[in-house]
């Protein structure tokens, strides 16, 4: 069952910016990416979502309630990491989550605690002179520690080290795997394509497409790319009958698909040309989307 | 209904700034009630009264100068006048009587016409008992010179020789008395007599009250008899003064003169029209600087100046001495003459060039100007200004400058600045400030409610205010304990609704400053309107105090009181409070509703409005 359902979403801002008849629902459970460039509607969205803005036209709901007119009852459920991160005016990083413990009526503070020591943190430090890094790691804390079933990430990646990236998104794997749900935006398609069971690409304020992970990792064919030596291989390689999809007649390259089932034949084959390499060419998320896009266009 | 939490993180997030402002609003308040009220206070008003009082005896005593030196001026030209008229007169009269008078003399009994001695003596009886009755006044003068002159006739017996006794007998029948010094005296007399008669016309002319006993009559008859200087009765004045005695007012010129058939045109000359301006001028300053140095005079002025607090002392301290009074009238005076003059002088060229009429309209234009001229270097502050001289002066001796200083100037103006920052800040930060970072996401993902939200945020700005003012009505009961003020009408209870008054003010303007804070998402905006809002009351206040009621109304700019209709802090009526009256409570009412209003409009606008979290 769903449990985030954006049903034909519209927030209009005028001048073509917002976001359009977005549809999107998201199963328990379900780590869910969000991809788009800056400004395509990533962060609206999710605001929607939070119930802070009202929508145009449609609905979202989260657990089936409405949001913009349950926004107290539905946070309760959300952690929400903002992707601008501005702490009130208090001292130091004890003080906000103490804070927020108190906003969230949470006695006990183990859990906080564990979590402050995974992400080796040090949150007696002055909030304002806090790094980047930390700076998102305190908000972490704040979203996750009172346990929420919803985790909403409003591209939390953005500004870490490449060290700290991973150790963040470690932290966010192992809260899907504990079965909660997850939205998470970004604008790096990598990421979501390592952390996320399904990605939505959105562009322009209108969602292009909505794409499994296991679709782009399990796809039943590859593409392999391949250069002879000699003219004459090329030449001869040509009428094998492969699905050849690009030719480069000045290097003796091909780039041909095939199905996964069928590489064992392709080598059989290979075996008597002359070959100077053969490489996969792994297609990745962004060669998706950008496909949709194009095909969209067309 | 309130989030603990929330309101927590607002003590926290803007206790620091409230703490200070409070701090120094309260020392501020400490500072202006026990300077201002020990004792210093007071004197303003009486430094600005002082001002004006000297001013105005300044302004009278020029005045006075020159009415001295106009009323000599004329009454020395008409006592020319009469004098000349008088001169002719009574030499005509003399000369016929001294004509019986020598034929009586020439028919004195000779001694040899006689036989016996008894015969010459008992003649000689007849002969003086014949002597020619005088009428006039003229001719009694004569006769009284006549007789003395032939009482001193030489006798034989006192001479040694005869020789002697002849030239004795030539010179004395050479000191017969002439009919010009008989006609000279009572010349003098009769003129000073019609002089006296022509002031007194002259006064009541002025004013029908100036009867001929009146001060005023009797004033303006010294200040010209105090010029001529009859019979020297003056002289004792004029030695008080330690001044000169001046010489006998010279008629001698007038009768040589006259002799010669130029008298008319001799009294109307330039050199006698001198003569008689700088006695005039000499004159005049003497008599008002011994006229105003004479006790009685001071303590008459200081009856009159009593009402205005002008003590002995004070009086003292403006330094109306003989010298320095003498010294102003008679600059003044040379200040008039030279300008007059002048102004003539160019009347005299217009007139030549045909610009009057005829004779009268020039003689009107002098005329003129000379009143203008002698206005002018009269005017008083006061008398420049169109209000009344007494009310003016009694407001200002009135003014309770401590309660104009705590209430209308500390706690309707300097007193608010700081407390308007506060809330212009304060009301940004709990907000606005926080939409606009995004920090309220922290707050309003925690299943907070908007309207919990925004209440609490209300709430804490409410009660911030409340405390702060809290700390300034105990200050400044304090301070009202610590100093004593004279004159003043503040009291602790006054003190307490003009605390309760600021507060009102600042919860209506927090009121403001909430609502543009709900209502934008940026602080920018939201600060630049409320608090651009917020300093123009403010800036309007601070422009209409110089023309609202508290300022006296000779140095009020009426003009300015319109700023006063510009902003919400007139309805902080502090001038009702300290008068005791009840207007400021419908004001009040005012205030409370704006605030209400500011906040319930924003609180609704924050719970309806998209946030950009």
């Amino acid at each position: 069952m769903e449990i985030i359902k954006l049903d034909h979403l519209s927030k209009d801002y005028g001048n073509a910016r917002g976001v359009f008849d977005e549809n999107i629902e998201i199963k328990k459970g379900e780590m869910m990416g969000f991809v788009g460039t800056n400004g395509s509607g990533k962060t609206t969205t999710i605001r929607n979502l939070m119930g802070f803005i009202c929508p145009t036209s449609g609905k979202c709901y989260v657990n089936g309630l409405e949001t913009w007119k349950n926004a107290s009852k539905i946070s309760k459920m959300i952690g929400y990491v903002p992707g601008e991160i501005a702490f009130p005016d208090l001292k130091t990083g004890t003080d906000f989550l103490k804070g927020q413990a108190e906003f969230l009526k949470l006695k006990d503070m183990s859990y906080a605690n564990e979590l402050i020591e995974r992400l080796q943190l040090d949150p007696s430090a002055n909030l304002k002179r806090m790094s980047k890094g930390m700076k998102q790691k305190t908000a972490l804390v704040a979203a996750l520690m009172n346990d929420p079933e919803i985790i909403i990430l409003d591209e939390p990646t953005t500004g870490l080290d490449p060290l700290m990236r991973v150790e963040f998104l470690s932290i966010i794997k192992e809260q899907h795997k504990k079965g909660k749900t997850i939205l998470m935006s970004s604008h790096m398609f990598e990421e979501v394509e390592e952390t996320c069971d399904r990605v939505a690409f959105i562009s322009d304020g209108h969602i292009v497409d909505v794409v499994d992970i296991d679709e782009i990792k399990h796809r039943p064919s590859r593409d392999f790319k391949i250069e002879f030596v000699t003219k004459s291989d090329y030449q001869k390689f040509l009428g094998q009958g492969f699905n050849i999809i690009r030719k480069q007649e000045k290097y003796n390259q091909v780039t041909l698909n095939i199905p996964k089932l069928d590489i064992g034949k392709l080598f059989k084959v290979l075996k008597d040309y002359d070959v100077k390499y053969i490489s996969e060419v792994k297609y990745t998320l962004e060669k998706h989307f950008k496909n949709a896009i194009q095909s969209k266009v067309k | 209904m309130f989030s603990k939490a929330l309101f927590k993180q607002s003590c926290k997030a803007n206790g620091w700034m409230w703490g200070i402002i409070t701090f120094a609003i309260c020392f501020m308040l400490a500072c202006v009630m026990c300077i201002s009220g020990s004792g210093n206070v007071g004197e303003v008003a009486v430094g600005v009264e002082d001002t004006i009082i000297e001013d105005e005896i300044d302004a009278q005593i020029n005045k006075r100068a020159l009415s001295y030196y106009g009323n000599t001026t004329d009454g020395l030209e008409q006592f020319d006048e009469f004098y000349l008229v008088n001169f002719n007169a009574d030499t005509e009269t003399v000369g016929s009587y001294s004509a019986e008078v020598d034929a009586w003399l020439a028919s004195q009994p000779q001694a040899g016409d006689y036989t016996t001695t008894a015969e010459y003596v008992l003649a000689l009886d007849t002969w003086k008992s014949s002597f020619p009755e005088p009428e006039e006044l003229v001719e009694q003068a004569y006769a009284l010179s006549i007789s003395t002159w032939l009482e001193n006739v030489p006798v034989v017996a006192d001479y040694t020789s005869v020789e002697e006794y002849q030239t004795a007998v030539l010179s004395w029948s050479q000191q017969k008395p002439t009919v010009y010094e008989a006609a000279a005296a009572s010349a003098y007399k009769e003129s000073v007599d019609q002089l006296t008669q022509y002031i007194y016309v002259k006064a009541e002319a002025i004013d029908p009250s100036y009867t001929q006993d009146s001060n005023e009559a009797q004033e303006m008859l010294g200040s010209v008899m105090f010029s001529l200087n009859p019979q020297n009765v003056f002289d004792s004045a004029y030695a008080d003064c330690s001044e000169a005695i001046p010489a006998d007012y010279d008629v001698q010129n007038i009768i040589l003169n006259d002799v010669q058939g130029n008298g008319e045109g001799y009294i109307s000359s330039d050199e006698r029209v001198e003569y008689r301006r700088d006695r005039a001028a000499n004159s005049s300053a003497i008599f008002l600087g011994y006229n105003m140095t004479k006790d009685e005079n001071v303590n008459l002025m200081l009856d009159a100046l009593s009402s205005y607090g002008v003590t002995e002392e004070k009086y003292d301290s403006f330094n109306y001495t003989y010298v320095n009074v003498n010294h102003m009238a008679s600059t003044k005076i040379v200040a008039y003459q030279a300008e007059l003059d002048y102004e003539i002088s160019c009347i005299d060229e217009n007139y030549a060039n045909g610009e009057y009429l005829d004779e009268a309209a020039y003689q009107q234009a002098i005329a003129e100007k000379s009143e203008e001229l002698s206005a002018e270097l009269t005017d008083s502050l006061l008398a420049s200004l169109p209000s009344d001289v007494s009310d003016a002066l009694e407001e200002v001796g009135k003014m309770d400058l401590y309660s104009i200083i705590v209430g209308s100037v500390y706690f309707k103006m300097a007193g608010l600045l700081l407390p308007f920052i506060y809330i212009i800040m304060a009301s940004n930060n709990l907000i606005a400030g926080q939409v606009d970072s995004g920090s309220m996401a922290y707050v309003l993902s925690t299943s907070t409610k908007r309207s919990k939200v925004v209440r609490t945020q209300a709430l804490y700005l409410i009660l911030s205010l409340v405390a702060m003012v809290l700390c300034t009505t105990i200050t400044s009961i304090i301070c009202l304990n610590v100093v004593t003020v004279p004159l003043s009408d503040l009291n602790v209870s006054k003190l307490i609704l003009i605390n309760l008054g600021s507060l009102f003010v600042m919860f209506a303007v927090s009121g403001i400053n909430f609502l543009t804070s709900c209502w934008f998402d940026r602080s920018k905006k939201s600060m630049s309107i409320g608090g651009g809002i917020t300093m123009f009351f403010l800036v309007a206040t601070m422009l209409g105090l110089f023309g609202s009621k508290v300022i006296p109304s000779i140095v009020r700019f009426d003009a300015l009181n319109y700023f006063n209709y510009l902003s919400i802090i007139t309805l902080f009526d502090t001038i009702s409070i300290i008068d005791g009256t009840n207007t400021y409570i419908w004001k009040f009412a005012i205030l409370l509703a704006i605030g209400i209003c500011g906040y319930m409009i924003g609180s609704l606008r924050f719970e309806k409005k998209d946030l950009p979290l």
